[in-house]
């Protein structure tokens, strides 16, 4: 078994891993990184902020202490909490597809059927789904981007006191 | 005394699928050593009809003991063989992660967890249980599945030897630093994530370009990618192909200047192999299997510092000897794929269950 004390302990393995003769992944590494801090030299850096695909913001807390719009937390809450759709691909059996000859043909015809339904409304789902977890991610930090704007209000408000109540 | 039998079972069979492709030259092995074999599915491509029986022609045979079942996701298929009082080869795929689809595609992500519920209930039909490889083995042996062998993926050789596509292999060649990555487009494959890494590597070398060969799978993915190269500016440094024919796969490999994989989720990785049998240099995150099918070949990162490896990608594309030493371990690792090891290592496991 390891010892957690020790493992902390042990050097971090390079990020970069080759099995090389003549490299080793360390030397490697330290070439990257001497070759990144030129490239930002003569280029500049690069500003790497991308959206992620499939993310979904979870749903802001109402700030503690401070009064907020109740309606508005219930139903965040409430859309955040809704479940997706969902897309059963069971097959339900029918006795009529016991039926000597005919039956067998029946249940054919029937997954046929049941598959082409499926394929529709599976992407039908995924786009709505996809849709609601826009929307609900965007009221999540909208409400997160009203929430940090309600605070810095509150801080400007309290440096501005002092010297209203000294005019008064 | 009558021919013994042991057949194959899959939910689905497309041409090009590695699953299809395994199975069907699993059925000549089987065949070579006098079993009668076929292989049955319960989608079947209309290409395949002539090589693939629907599930319900199946009957079993009277002296029929066996199955070989390859499990990669939910269907009716293990409740068929249930049905059937066979023991069961379970040939292990994997199966992505439900997490991958949630919210994406219901579907795929309740067939998921489906495949992940059988896996439980297939272990008392089990006698014999293979995984392609480690993580999957692992995989197995978390669902409980005891006694796990590995038997990977087989390369056919014969299958490589088709001349190029000249036409392509021309486009290709004329231009700048050519990036390949070969999947369906899925999110636990991260496509995404190859656009950024463009992004990064055209301010190295404006004239890089990123070929996304694979079927454009998911619901809504192929157009997040390419809105992303859209967005980043990048967008004609981005081809998606969708599905390609064999010969064009080939010339990709072969014409292509760093096979690049960003993939958070494989049970194997056949293009891996397939880089590394080309002589391809492969650039892969270290993710599930990944490791495991590349050993000592190939160069593994573990951080999705893009700019980082864009720079990696140039340094790599620039110095010929690192390339050139690359390759030849790549190659080296390739040689362990090849279909006379991988069918005698079948053999091996078929004689431990009295069946060779």
């Amino acid at each position: 078994m390891i010892d957690e004390s020790q493992a902390g302990n042990q050097p971090e393995k390079p990020w970069i891993e080759i099995h090389d003769p003549v490299i080793t992944s360390e030397a490697l590494v330290a070439e990257i990184d001497r070759r990144v801090a030129a490239r930002r030299t003569e280029l500049g850096p690069v500003n790497l902020i991308f959206p992620t695909f499939g993310h979904v913001s979870t749903y802001p807390e109402p700030p503690a202490g401070h009064a907020y719009n109740p309606n508005l937390y219930y139903y965040l809450k409430q859309a955040n909490q809704s479940p997706p759709p969902t897309v059963e691909p069971v097959l339900a059996p029918s006795p009529a597809t016991r039926l000597p000859f005919l039956g067998r043909l029946w249940q054919l015809i029937r997954g046929e059927m049941h598959n082409l339904i499926l394929f529709y409304v599976n992407q039908m789902a995924g786009d709505q789904n996809r849709l609601n977890i826009d929307l609900i991610s965007t009221l999540n930090e909208l409400t997160r981007e009203i929430q940090a704007q309600q605070a810095e209000i509150d801080r400007l408000r309290a440096q501005l006191k002092p010297g209203e109540e000294g005019m008064e | 005394m009558s021919q013994p039998e042991l057949h194959q079972f899959l939910t689905g069979a497309t041409s090009g699928d590695a699953i299809t492709e395994q199975a069907l030259l699993m059925r000549q092995w089987l065949r070579d050593l006098g079993f009668a074999s076929d292989i049955y599915a319960w989608h079947i491509h209309p290409d395949l009809a002539a090589e693939i029986r629907p599930l319900t022609s199946y009957r079993r045979g009277r002296n029929e003991r066996w199955a070989i079942y390859r499990h990669s996701i939910g269907s009716e298929v293990p409740d068929y063989l249930a049905g059937h009082d066979l023991r069961l080869i379970l040939i292990y795929h994997n199966i992505t992660p439900p997490a991958f689809f949630d919210g994406i595609d219901p579907m795929r992500a309740r067939l998921a967890r489906l495949g992940l519920e059988q896996l439980h209930n297939l272990r008392s039909q089990t006698g014999l249980a293979l995984a392609d490889s480690a993580f999957n083995a692992a995989d197995l042996s978390r669902a409980g599945v005891t006694d796990v062998a590995v038997l990977p993926i087989a390369l056919e050789a014969a299958r490589y030897q088709l001349p190029l596509n000249a036409g392509l292999a021309g486009t290709l060649k004329a231009g700048g630093a050519n990036l390949l990555f070969i999947g369906r487009l899925a999110p636990n494959k991260r496509q995404e994530d190859l656009v950024r890494l463009l992004f990064c590597l055209r301010r190295i070398r404006p004239a890089a370009h990123l070929y996304l060969v694979g079927d454009r799978w998911a619901v809504g993915y192929d157009r997040w990618v390419e809105q992303l190269a859209d967005e980043l500016g990048v967008r004609d440094g981005l081809t998606l192909t969708g599905k390609v024919a064999q010969q064009d796969m080939i010339t990709y490999l072969k014409s292509a200047d760093c096979y690049v994989s960003m993939s958070e989720h494989e049970g194997f990785g056949v293009p891996l192999i397939e880089s590394m049998y080309l002589g391809l240099p492969i650039v892969a995150y270290s993710a599930t299997a990944v490791p495991d099918t590349l050993g000592m070949g190939g160069i593994l990162f573990h951080r999705k510092d893009f700019e980082a490896l864009a720079e990696l990608i140039d340094f790599l594309l620039a110095g010929q000897p690192l390339r050139d030493r690359v390759v030849a371990c790549q190659k080296e690792r390739a040689e362990t794929f090849l279909e006379p090891q991988v069918k005698t290592l079948f053999v091996d496991y078929l004689a431990k269950v009295g069946l060779a």
